[in-house]
């Protein structure tokens, strides 16, 4: 029973968080693309762009610099002929080349933002963002990571941010795990499930 | 020796270099102690409060900047603000808004001769430029007649596409920016600009450059390395959806002003929509944005019956009205522009420092109210955000970094800025320096102190500190000695504007260029300035107005690295335009070698072909000149030495001389509107002769695009020396009877 236990708990690490590789899984951070390239799919993961008003929906995603950002000097904006940045309720469609179980992504925004400003959704698991998520960049700007984590698996997600409270932002190091580690994690946690149900049925 | 006694020993002879060092590290700490700390006077703080009320009767929400020092941007009537040290004038904005599209912005200005805190001592910085590599391309501008235009630009080849994906989309001000574009000077090509009113088209084509046009089209006859703008189109008919048919119009509040504003200063963008629905209030089309000059228009299906004008301005309740075939105009009840009737600025104890408005008597009337606009004048060529000010101080090595608000981090001082160029107290031994101090009559109307020294090709600095110049533009002998006292005594300082001709390496391969700086009364590098007393505009769109930008046009990159090299130029200095001081040593006759100095400094500033035929001419006879007459010129008749006299060497030479050939007036050849839009009439004139609304505004009847320089023009219309009709007279005298304006309904600053 402890084996079973403690294979449990290592397949659900192995996911989530003490290799660096496995914790880092893909990370696409843009640091090793121009600036000014046009963003439709790297890393495995597919960009499309969401804005709040169609009128912005003329607009590729590209690669920008300029601004502080949470690694490196690149992240990813709007090629919009201004500040590159992500307006107020704009958005992003992820897609991923293999099913995975979490996902996390960095808003760059000047000073701060308010909690629930920005968000990720997928396999019907949504996560805001909130304080906690925020680091302070060197410049006094701020870096908010959001992690999903869902049950179930997915190939899809939507990057959003709020209309009314989110400032204008950029997005930088978008982090998925490495496609194996998935089912490590669907692995553990079925393993603890079932653990769960064995120790339960005992006490009765 | 025991360990004892060479511990005592060492103790012994080590004591005295500790404290030798402790006290020059205490020195060193005390002379480099931050601002407000050890060795520093405490800042000085000022209350700001507005009394302001709404016509609507709507509560109220206040934003304040500051040009330095710190101000607390808190949405109350009252704030903060700690001044910069040191004695000069220091403004504070306030800008009032009420929710339902009414905008007021005014400023206080606190005068710290008398009080100001000794500048602290702050540790010395490096400009230092990062490695930049020419951009690729140049920028090119255009007006569409409407906001929310999708663009791209593609030669009949389809070789070329600008960009290269996705759409440019006019702005609010209607402006259309490419960047990036290669000139290809052979074979020529015809442009092709197409449309949509919808970002993912269908595409028309609205406008085609042919080679052969004499209209700079990049990238066929484009000269090389130079960025422009361009004239303007219209979608029309819109092409996306067939059958559609458009009207127009113009939204204001109750009170004639606009709804929302373009505020970069504060960085506020605001503008009213309007929706065409049908008679059961569905919509049809829209929203479409109204533009910053408050004119819309709009499109709907030629088969649409009883259409209807929705139009919503920020909380205001949404306006229905009938929709007219064109000429909407729309009122929004019960709103208007919020009046400020008092914004003052008090020390803690209560002492008055600061006021609005003044108390004093009224300012005459001036050309210029006729054009409201806080953005006309000093923004010919672009206009720029805080963002991409500071992105162009980065750029320029004045500042470490930006964050994403456009804040300054870690910006060099004034100091600093003399240091790395050897000028004032840091020139070298044996170095020339020249000075002069004047009032510029013909263009801002500062007094003003000059400096510039020169070490050769590849090495000129200069500045100038502005300092307030008179009251009017006509001041009495007596006003002028006043506050050319002033100047030389140090008070009244507004800013000081640095520019310098050096190469940085791994900057553009090390060719010298020309940067700007701006530096408060305390030092501080400023983003902003205001020469005209209508709004803070930011560098360097400020600065090309009048100094030229080859390489810039509409404004400063906002996003990644962009030029250190944005094609400015030094201006070369005119005598007849400046007032002098009557008192010895500060005349003209007294400063004439120094000018002279000034001038030949330009020289070594790789300055336009312009400048260098007019320094030349001024100086032909050994002394300056002013009855100088460009050979091109010459033997053209009475009436084009009059014009080229009165009306281009005091209102237009000041700046053409530093802009692109195509605008050098001095060369007879170049006064055809063919040329760049070099003879740009509808700058000069506003909407000749069909004052049609739904015209770019933008830059319409901006010229001279110094405030001063448009009055000193403007005001003599109807008296016995009117140079617009000289103008006219002279238009006419070349292309002929009639071709000069008629309606002078369209120019509000005839009488």
């Amino acid at each position: 029973m402890k084996s079973r236990l403690l294979g449990a708990v290592v397949a659900l690490l192995l996911g989530t968080v003490p290799s660096p590789s496995r914790a880092q899984g893909i990370v696409v951070d843009f640091n090793a693309v121009s600036p000014g390239t046009v963003v439709g799919d790297l890393g495995g993961v597919g960009f499309r762009y969401a804005p709040d008003d169609f009128r912005s929906s003329g607009f590729p995603l590209v690669v920008s610099s300029g601004f502080a950002s949470s690694s490196g000097r690149h992240y990813l904006g709007v090629q919009d002929g201004r500040s590159q940045f992500f307006q107020p309720g704009d958005g992003l469609a992820l897609t991923l080349a293999a099913p995975v179980d979490r996902l996390a992504v960095s808003f760059i925004v000047p000073k701060t933002a308010p909690d629930g400003a920005f968000g990720l959704s997928a396999a019907s698991t949504s996560v805001t963002s909130t304080s906690a998520n925020r680091v302070m960049l060197p410049t006094g700007d701020s870096a908010y990571t959001v992690h999903l984590v869902s049950p179930s698996p997915f190939t899809s997600a939507s990057v959003f941010s709020d209309a009314s409270s989110a400032p204008a932002f950029s997005i930088d190091d978008i982090v998925v795990p490495e496609p194996e580690s998935a089912p490590l994690v669907v692995g553990g946690v079925v393993a603890l499930g079932g653990l769960a149900r064995t120790r339960t049925r005992r006490r009765r | 020796m025991d360990q004892g006694s060479r511990g005592r020993t060492a103790v012994g002879t080590r004591r005295p270099q500790l404290e030798r060092s402790f006290v020059a590290a205490l020195a060193l700490v005390l002379a480099l102690w931050p601002t407000g700390m050890a060795g520093a006077a405490p800042a000085i703080q000022v209350e700001l409060a507005v009394v302001a009320s709404d016509p609507g009767g709507h509560p109220l929400h206040y934003r304040w900047r500051s040009t330095d020092g710190q101000i607390v941007d808190v949405d109350a009537a009252t704030t903060t603000w700690t001044l910069a040290d040191g004695p000069g004038i220091h403004f504070g904005y306030v800008l009032i808004s009420d929710g339902f599209g009414g905008y007021a912005e005014h400023r206080v200005i606190v005068n710290t001769d008398a009080f100001g805190t000794p500048i602290a001592p702050h540790p010395p910085r490096t400009l230092q430029p990062p490695p930049n590599t020419a951009p690729t391309g140049e920028t090119y501008r255009r007006f569409a007649f409407r906001p929310d235009l999708f663009v791209y630009a593609q030669d009949d080849g389809n070789t070329l596409r600008y960009p290269a994906t996705g759409v440019v989309r006019s702005e609010s001000n209607q402006q259309m920016v490419f960047t990036g574009m290669l000139p290809v000077l052979s074979p020529p090509v015809t442009m092709n600009i197409h449309c949509s009113t919808s970002p993912t088209g269908p595409f028309d084509l609205c406008a085609e450059i042919f080679p052969d046009s004499g209209i700079p089209t990049p990238p066929t006859n484009l000269p090389p390395d130079l960025a422009v703008s361009d004239t303007h189109f219209r979608v029309n008919p819109p092409l996306s959806l067939p059958d559609d048919a458009s009207t127009d119009g113009r939204v204001q509040l109750a009170d004639g002003s606009l709804c929302g504003t373009a505020n970069e200063f504060f960085g506020v963008e605001s503008t009213a929509f309007v929706e065409v629905h049908d008679a059961n209030d569905v919509l049809v089309s829209g929203p479409y944005r109204v533009d910053s000059h408050g004119f819309f228009e709009a499109d709907y299906p030629s088969t649409l019956s009883d259409p209807q004008l929705v139009v919503r301005c920020e909380s205001a309740p949404a306006l229905h009205l009938a929709m007219a075939p064109f000429g909407n105009a729309v009122t929004i009840p019960s709103t208007g522009r919020p009046i400020v009737s008092l914004l003052t600025a008090r020390l803690t104890d209560g002492t008055p420092v600061g006021q609005f408005p003044s108390g004093g008597p009224p300012a005459p009337p001036l050309p210029s109210d006729a054009i409201p606009d806080s953005d006309k004048f000093l923004a010919y060529k672009g206009l720029d955000s805080r963002i991409g000010a500071c992105l162009y101080y980065k750029a320029v090595g004045a500042v470490q970094d930006c964050d994403r608000a456009g804040n300054l981090i870690g910006a060099v001082r004034f100091d600093d800025w003399m240091r790395t160029v050897l000028i004032g107290p840091h020139a070298l031994p044996g170095s020339k320096e020249y000075a002069a101090t004047y009032i510029n009559k013909a263009d801002l109307n500062l007094t003003r102190n000059h400096h510039s020294i020169s070490y050769g090709p590849d090495h000129t600095a200069a500045y100038v500190c502005n300092h307030l110049g008179p009251s009017s533009l006509d001041p009495d002998q007596a006003e002028i000695d006043r506050v050319i006292d002033d100047a030389v005594n140090g008070r009244n300082l507004v800013a000081c504007v640095a520019m310098d001709y050096l190469g940085a390496a791994g900057v553009h391969g090390g060719q010298p260029f020309v940067r700007f700086l701006i530096f408060g009364p305390s030092g501080e590098l400023l983003p902003s300035v205001n020469l005209d007393g209508r709004r803070e505009k930011f560098v360097p769109g400020t600065c090309v107005v009048c100094h030229g930008g080859d390489h810039y046009a509409a404004r400063y990159p906002e996003a990644g690295l962009g030029p250190a090299d944005i094609g400015a130029h030094f201006l070369p200095y005119d005598v007849d335009n400046f007032l002098f001081s009557s008192t010895p040593g500060l005349r003209e006759v007294d400063q004439e070698e120094q000018i002279h100095g000034l001038n030949q400094n330009v020289l070594a500033a790789a300055p336009t072909v312009a400048a260098q035929e007019l320094i030349a001419g001024w100086y032909a006879g050994g002394t300056f000149d002013g009855t100088y007459l460009p050979a091109s010129w010459q033997g053209r008749g009475a009436l084009a030495e009059e014009f080229y006299h009165k009306v281009i060497a005091t209102s237009c030479r000041g700046c053409h001389v530093n802009m692109a050939e195509g605008f050098n007036w001095d060369h007879y050849a170049n006064v055809d509107e063919t040329k760049y839009r070099s003879t740009d009439l509808d700058a000069f004139f506003a909407a000749i002769g069909d004052c049609d609304p739904a015209n770019p505004i933008f830059r319409m009847h901006s010229m001279p695009n110094s405030a001063v320089t448009f009055n000193r023009f403007w005001k003599t219309a109807g008296t016995a020396d009117d140079l617009p009709a000289l103008f006219d007279e002279f238009l006419e005298s070349i292309y002929g009877p009639g071709y000069a304006p008629v309606d002078f309904a369209c120019q509000p600053t005839r009488p």
